[in-house]
């Protein structure tokens, strides 16, 4: 959506409402991203102490 | 390459001031093909049960999710390069690319990002033999599909349907760190079903390709030439879905069902070659078109539940 501004960008209550969600959507991808590696970091090293013991 | 989008944002530039994005989170996710996606962690996960052995059940799941993102970014990275020709094909005039709702940058970029994204991802969770398996079909079905032999050889899909028959292959890897004559054969499977199910559907979508300039079969060789390497095709596929009841990676179940199935898709490929009417073959192709994904997703579902019911009865003896 194109118009002319002087002081910024002002944006509609349409386009705020888009960006707040594109925003949560990524949040909640990162989120999940530190989950995941978490899990990963977890599991992999329980294998390998498991190793290392048996 | 000339595109709607650039002409809607040329037109937009005659006008002063920025421009902010419309786009949706939902209009993100449809950039990585959906429903190919859920074919994928299907085919992908049949092939990491089918493994003799199994990873931990969370590195199983982390695995065929960084699968599926791999192939949503594969996907998003078609729409990237083939905007042009989606936005003047009715089926696909309303992804998001072609539609203005997302710009080509905005869609390269995340891509690129899902892509490496996914393949670290399966690297560090499995293992890099599965995550060189996943970098290579991306990069297949972008570089060698998308960007040179979709729009230069009627073999554009018998080629670049390698790409769509590796999921399976990289499940398997993904729990063993091997390629197998075992995932081989699904491998095939997948390879040999891709012509009959993309030549069905660009026979009755022939004008909207024709459109696009896409040199699928029936616009660079014609109707019965199509029809003929169908049914070829088919010949083929047929005994090679029956193979891995011989090869032990299914049992007499899936063997009947393989044949039981193959023989519908014999007998529609067959009706098809058989049809010399534009509408009554458009029509036939729409059957074989539908019958070769339930073809497809009976075979592989089958396989699984084989597989599920084997692993069930271990752990009760």
């Amino acid at each position: 959506m194109m118009r002319e501004v002087k002081n910024g960008v002002v944006l509609s209550e349409e386009e705020k409402r888009r960006r707040r969600q594109r925003s949560l959507a990524l949040a909640l991808v990162l989120g999940a991203l530190v989950l995941l590696f978490y899990a990963i970091s977890i599991i992999k090293q329980g294998a390998a102490l498991n190793a290392l013991h048996s | 390459m000339a595109l709607a989008t650039d002409a809607l944002v040329e037109r937009g530039r005659s006008k002063p001031g920025p421009q902010v994005s419309l786009s949706t989170p939902g209009d993100f996710f449809a950039l990585l093909k959906p429903r190919v996606m859920s074919l994928v962690v299907f085919t992908a996960f049949t092939g990491l049960m089918l493994a003799p052995s199994r990873p931990h059940p969370v590195i199983a799941f982390i695995s065929i999710l960084a699968i599926a993102v791999g192939a949503g970014a594969a996907g998003c990275l078609n729409m990237w390069w083939d905007a042009d020709i989606d936005a003047l094909m009715s089926r696909t005039r309303n992804r998001p690319i072609p539609a203005g709702r997302i710009t080509r940058e905005t869609a390269l970029g995340f891509g690129l990002m899902m892509a490496a994204g996914s393949v670290i991802t399966l690297g560090l969770a499995a293992n890099w033999m599965a995550a060189g398996l996943l970098a290579f079909t991306i990069f297949f079905y972008i570089v060698v599909y998308s960007m040179w032999l979709k729009r230069s050889t009627p073999q554009n899909i018998v080629i670049g349907g390698a790409a769509g028959a590796l999921p399976p292959v990289i499940g398997y890897a993904a729990a063993t760190a091997d390629v197998t004559l075992g995932s081989a054969v699904l491998f095939a499977i997948i390879f040999l079903w891709t012509p009959p199910h993309s030549w069905a559907l660009a026979l009755f979508r022939s004008q909207d390709y024709a459109r696009a300039k896409v040199p699928m079969l029936p616009v660079a060789a014609g109707r019965d030439a199509t029809r003929m390497q169908i049914l070829v095709y088919t010949l083929v596929l047929v005994p090679a879905g029956a193979t891995p009841a011989l090869l032990g990676l299914g049992g007499l179940a899936y063997g009947l069902v393989a044949l039981l199935m193959g023989a519908g898709m014999l007998h529609l490929a067959f009706r098809l070659y058989c049809q010399h009417e534009e509408k009554a073959a458009d029509l036939a192709a729409k059957k074989l078109f539908g019958f070769s994904i339930l073809y497809l997703s009976t075979l592989f579902g089958v396989l699984l539940v084989e597989r599920i019911v084997a692993l069930v009865l271990q752990g009760a003896g």
